[in-house]
């Protein structure tokens, strides 16, 4: 066997050593439970995740119908030090109801990663600020106890204002909902207000 | 079998779309990246939300990083801005390079792993699209995309040597990008046959409605006939597409039907460059003279050997 002749079977075997984990890493095991399915997919899919290699992705997964859908969230995050310093405030988009085509990233961003905590412990959840989803919450308001104008008022506590509208599926009305809360930049725990 | 797969992994083609999608990556991170701009020291710097110094005040709180980019959780260990910013320049210039075909290898292996780099620091902002990117770019960058409609073509023709021919290359790389796009068609497509609101024909509404992701406002409610076309129509093509885009009969219709529909929602919601994405992703699946009508990939020996 020539060197070159070779070096292209042993290409091949790893290329279809890579293929085949990305097909068996994406077996769709929700519809076919077969356990020998389950073990090849979860094992494949856990070597790719090992090289940094993402098969697929669900997409709106869709698991549950809820009958209200988020349909805006607003805030106004604001300092408490020397004096009340606002830090951020968009809450008058959500008054407005306003909807941008294209939308600015950190205020997207900032959707994103406070809307679920907020609306989980507005219906009452008592998860730590370190459980997945509630981490942003801590980052974000963590980053606002120290940005340069909150170190310059000796800011100590954060307090965010929520405006959340919801679209019933069932009618199409619109509800709102208030949510109010503090977290002292000294302490990684949630304030209700 | 085993030569069969050796000539669906070697045995050369030509492809003209590979030109076309190595543009079309490169210009979707520049674009996605460009926006990132005022934000780049808030999402990405020391002092940014879950930054450097959140890690140093909470040496135990775990910071979330993007599921399978853990490796490349580089940003959060950077204490200077400075070092922040010339890795920023350093993306956007890798991202341009690959849009232009300026050293178009090595720019999009850079391309990928500062994506990567710049991805795993926030795992809210990029919705997902972010962890596929870096291996579609790669397979990409590993292929010869850069032998036309690419600077370095231009350059090496400025030089008075032979232009680089369009001339027949081995796949093996577009054939990996090939596999990995059904792999996600199969990811996401099957599963959804247990999602409820997929079931009831209601996920578009709830994506085009919750103004998270949908770009318009609009009475959505009323349009629901309309939306839940829409979903069953969703629901039935990607799933089809990992039974329809390996078989030669029906690729290319299925790969039209996916770019319409990645299109059609890249219009109506902001899920960052997911659609965006795909759409380009899904053009490996297009013939090789669909891309013939293209200015510069015109005029050239037009043998039929199609990406197929």
């Amino acid at each position: 066997m020539t060197p070159p002749r070779l070096l292209r079977l042993t290409g091949l075997a790893g290329l279809i050593t890579y293929c085949a984990l990305l097909l068996a890493s994406s077996i769709p095991i929700v519809l076919v439970s077969f356990k020998p399915l389950v073990w090849v997919q979860l094992y494949s899919g856990y070597l790719l995740h090992l090289v940094g290699v993402t098969p697929g992705l669900e997409v709106f997964q869709g698991h549950t119908a809820p009958r209200a859908i988020h349909r805006m969230s607003c805030f106004r995050i604001t300092g408490e030090g020397d004096t009340r310093l606002l830090l951020y405030d968009d809450l008058e988009r959500c008054r407005r109801r306003r909807v941008d085509a294209i939308r600015d990233p950190f205020q997207t961003f900032l959707v994103r990663g406070l809307a679920g905590p907020l609306v989980d412990i507005d219906l009452g959840a008592r998860r730590s600020l370190a459980q997945a989803p509630m981490q942003p919450l801590f980052l974000v308001t963590d980053y606002y106890c120290h940005v340069p104008a909150a170190e310059q008022a000796r800011v100590r506590a954060v307090s965010i204002e929520s405006l959340y509208l919801g679209l019933s599926v069932d009618d199409g009305s619109t509800g709102e909902v208030v949510m109010r809360g503090r977290r002292r930049c000294n302490r990684p725990t949630w304030e209700v207000r | 079998m085993l030569p069969h797969l050796e000539r669906f992994f070697f045995a050369p083609i030509r492809f003209r779309g590979l030109f076309v999608m190595r543009a079309c990556f490169g210009l979707i991170a520049v674009f996605y990246y460009l926006r990132l701009l005022p934000y780049v020291q808030p999402l990405f710097g020391p002092a940014g939300v879950g930054g450097f110094q959140t890690a140093q005040r909470w040496p135990t709180f775990p910071i979330p990083t993007t599921e399978t980019l853990e490796h490349f959780e580089l940003l959060r260990h950077i204490a200077d801005p400075r070092v922040v910013w010339v890795l920023y320049a350093a993306l956007l210039g890798s991202a341009g390079a690959f849009a232009v075909g300026l050293l178009a290898r090595p720019a999009g292996i850079a391309l990928a792993v500062l994506h990567a780099v710049f991805s795993a620091q926030q795992p809210t902002l990029s919705l997902g699209w972010a962890q596929l990117y870096p291996a579609f770019v790669l397979y990409v960058a590993l292929s010869p995309s850069g032998k036309a409609w690419s600077v370095d073509a231009w350059l090496a023709r400025r030089r008075k040597q032979a232009p680089p021919e369009l001339e027949a290359f081995s796949p093996w790389a577009l054939r990996v990008l090939q596999v990995h796009v059904i792999a996600m068609y199969a990811s996401a497509g099957w599963p959804r046959f247990t999602g409820q609101a997929w079931l009831r024909g209601e996920t578009v509404l709830h994506a085009v409605a919750d103004t998270r992701f949908g770009r318009w406002d609009l009475d959505w409610f009323s349009l629901q006939p309309l939306l839940t076309a829409a979903t069953y129509y969703a629901l039935a093509i990607e799933p089809a597409a990992t039974l329809l885009l390996p078989l030669r009969a029906t690729r290319r219709w299925c790969a039209l039907g996916l770019i319409a529909l990645h299109l059609g929602i890249e219009l109506m919601a902001d899920v960052g460059m997911w659609q965006l994405m795909m759409a380009t992703a899904v053009c490996a699946f297009l013939p090789d003279r669909w891309f013939a009508w293209i200015p510069g990939l015109r005029g050239r020996d037009d043998r039929r050997v199609a990406a197929t």
